[in-house]
């Protein structure tokens, strides 16, 4: 019995030491002369984790009060992470998120705190345009602060171009077809699609629907208010399958990811590549420079009836619901959004900064040029898994990934992506 | 009664963690399957079986648990026989046996993300290694995706487990090996049994033991089996290689349905648990009878 008592009285003692242990450091970080820990979670690792560093070591100079810890992981890490936190009840104070369709979701489940006041008291909304105030915008309100915005174009080997005999970047879709066959005459597979993550395929379906059925059909098939059997879809994918039956397409797109087909583009295997500003982070790996070995140029015109639209993502910032620190958070956020961290976080990325104010001297002769273009465009759309909810879109990337093996199929995999987007959307 | 107290109060520790790490999140699974929570809101409501009615109507689940089932059987017939006639060769004493040994047991201290970039180097359509030796000795213009065609892509992928497996079974097969009785083996010999009657009748039924760890791993490894798929075609091309675990993850971390995502896990428990459960059952029953 003795012997029981001791075992319980073990017990007990042990269960107290770890809970003063606990508790007792909870308390601690309380104390009052330490500067505020603001926590910041965020998928801008690898090459984008620099400019991070930078940004955050600026605002903690700013702000003794304050000290701000970021933490990278990359992009499959951090979306199952950022959930758990969520769900946890337990969440950063800020975090990044992808603008559209996946910020709106979780806006919709009240995980986010608007941020109206950054824009408003701040001066933040002089900072930025409209069009990417309207990104930042969801239900009536601001809850995302955008660090980058990219865009999405056709990026070209320019020695290529010269070898096939393709004086000037093409306008129309039909000059665009003369350049492909000129391509694939001097032996080289006109485009290079790397579609294995299957989300670079999607850009093959947003252009050519927003250039033959325009940007408000587009929308409406993006909330759900059009069917993926309708004439303008098949028109779209009819337009793609006539690139891939005439042999334009590098073999095999799905067994290759974006940076492998932009290295095709770059070694000269392959003409071309429809696909993000975000390629220019590999300048380096391929080693070519922006302007003088490739250029750019904005997917040609189909129908003259139908307004120019861009296509392309923000990347940003919101501040969670359940904050510990929302004050704190808030003002690192009016910091991020000042001209000098926008410099030091896309230099090199290949992204427009936001902010108006940063100076041309950061960009190179490409990003010179899709600015120019961004600014007069008259219509921004969200690539496709960030313009449908995400259920929707993951049955949308497949039928991508499909069509580009079996273009002959194509109506039956619309129609089978339309009872899956129906699924879908009977589920949000 | 004192060692009775006793016992229970070493093992409470022990078990509180596995009621907090195990048991705590397998209900909680459960109950979440009963739920539509989409993972982020606050707000949920209880269901009842609607997730569980649209797991099995779902052409995607059917797909996975078809895909499954596919690798349990290969999972079965490769490696694990495999593993089996490796071993019986190399407790032979062939000349090199540790050598040997060691080379098919490397694969195993690999982890799945390391399998997954060996062989995803190893498929490459222009620079694997595959298609270099088929180029080399056939068709010069072969530069086929084993990775992305959906046609091999879950093959592929389960050559590639079972080349990490067979190990495994190789391993537990020689251990069962080293305990099986020399004298039976003689006493077959002097009554004038052959090589393959030995091998059958007398060397076999001794593994029986090792039989059950190598089925029962081997089952619950081609279930569970998620790392591997995810590194090498996150269960594309346009879900040719998905199976329930990349299902699993896709509905609940990517698709915002944590509900019907903790439907698909506890229906991958109940199946592994039945399996495993019926194997155990029946080989108790038999060394029971003996």
């Amino acid at each position: 019995m003795k012997q029981k008592h001791r075992m319980l009285l073990i017990t007990a003692v042990l269960l107290l030491v770890t809970a003063f242990a606990v508790f007792g450091a909870a308390e601690g970080d309380q104390k009052a002369d330490q500067p505020e820990k603001v926590t910041f979670f965020h998928y801008f690792s690898g090459t984008l984790s620099g400019g991070m560093d930078d940004l955050v070591d600026t605002f903690n100079e700013n702000n003794p009060d304050y000290l701000l810890t970021h933490t990278p992981v990359d992009h499959e890490a951090f979306k199952t992470s950022i959930l758990v936190m969520l769900s946890g009840g337990n969440p950063p104070d800020l975090f990044s998120y992808w603008a559209g369709a996946r910020v709106q979701f979780i806006v919709d489940a009240d995980r986010l705190e608007p941020i109206d006041d950054v824009y408003e008291e701040y001066g933040v909304s002089e900072l930025f345009s409209e069009s990417v105030q309207n990104a930042a915008s969801y239900n009536g309100h601001k809850y995302f602060l955008p660090l980058t915005q990219h865009f999405v174009a056709f990026f070209y080997n320019k020695e290529v171009f010269d070898k096939a005999g393709i004086a000037a970047p093409p306008e129309t879709w039909g000059e665009f077809l003369t350049a492909c066959e000129k391509i694939k005459n001097i032996g080289v597979a006109p485009i290079a699609l790397g579609s294995r993550e299957r989300w670079p395929a999607q850009f093959w379906f947003d252009y050519p629907l927003l250039r033959t059925a325009g940007p408000e059909y587009r929308a409406e098939l993006m909330a759900g208010e059009a069917s993926y059997t309708d004439p303008e879809v098949a028109e779209a994918f009819g337009m793609w399958k006539e690139l891939i039956d005439k042999g334009y397409f590098y073999p095999n797109p799905n067994a290759y990811d974006y940076a492998e087909a932009t290295v095709l583009v770059g070694t000269g295997e392959a003409g071309m590549t429809l696909m993000g500003s975000w390629l220019m982070q590999l300048d380096d790996q391929i080693g070519w420079e922006p302007g003088e070995d490739y250029d750019f140029f904005t997917f040609p015109a189909v129908d003259s009836g139908v307004a120019d639209a861009a296509v392309g993502p923000f990347d940003g910032v919101v501040v969670a619901k359940d904050a510990r620190n929302k004050e704190a958070a808030k003002k690192a956020l009016v910091a991020m959004a000042q001209t000098e961290p926008m410099i030091a976080f896309n230099t090199g990325t290949g992204a427009l900064a936001p902010n108006i104010n940063v100076p041309d001297s950061m960009y190179n002769v490409l990003q010179m040029k899709i600015k120019e273009y961004c600014a007069v465009v008259p219509n921004w759309a969200f690539n496709y898994d960030l313009a449908t909810p995400p259920p929707v879109a993951d049955v949308g990337l497949d039928a991508f990934a499909e069509f580009v093996d079996n273009p002959a199929d194509y109506m039956r995999i619309l129609a089978e992506t339309e009872s899956g987007a129906r699924a879908a959307w009977s589920n949000l | 009664m004192i060692q009775k107290n006793t016992a229970w109060q070493f093992l409470l520790v022990p078990l509180l963690v596995y009621g907090v790490v195990i048991v705590y999140p397998f209900v909680q699974t459960l109950y979440l399957s009963l739920t539509n929570w989409d993972g982020v809101s606050q707000a949920y409501d209880f269901i009842g079986l609607r997730n569980y009615r649209g797991v099995f109507t779902d052409p995607n689940f059917r797909g996975a648990i078809y895909h499954n089932i596919i690798w349990v059987m290969i999972f079965l017939l490769v490696p694990t026989v495999l593993g089996l006639i490796l071993a019986v060769l190399l407790d032979r004493g062939v000349p090199g046996a540790v050598f040997f040994k060691s080379v098919i047991y490397l694969p195993m201290i690999f982890s799945y993300v390391i399998i997954g970039m060996i062989w995803n180097f190893i498929y490459e359509p222009r620079i694997g290694i595959l298609n270099m030796v088929i180029r080399l000795f056939g068709n010069p213009e072969w530069n086929y995706a084993w990775l992305a065609q959906k046609e091999t892509a879950l093959l592929a992928i389960i050559f590639a487990a079972s080349w990490q497996h067979t190990g495994l079974c190789m391993i537990l097969y020689l251990a069962g090996l080293s305990g099986v009785r020399q004298d039976l083996i003689e006493a077959a010999r002097i009554d004038g049994a052959g090589g393959r009657q030995i091998f059958f009748r007398v060397v076999l039924p001794q593994l029986k033991n090792s039989t059950v760890v190598v089925v029962s791993l081997t089952i619950i490894n081609s279930l569970k089996n998620f790392d591997l798929v995810y590194i090498t075609t996150k269960g594309g091309p346009y879900r040719s290689s998905e199976v329930l675990t990349t299902l699993m993850y896709r509905e609940s971390f990517w698709n915002y349905r944590m509900g019907y995502g903790s439907a698909v896990a506890s229906v991958l428990f109940i199946i592994v648990f039945i399996v495993v459960y019926f194997y155990f059952r029946s080989v108790m029953r038999e060394d029971h009878r003996e």
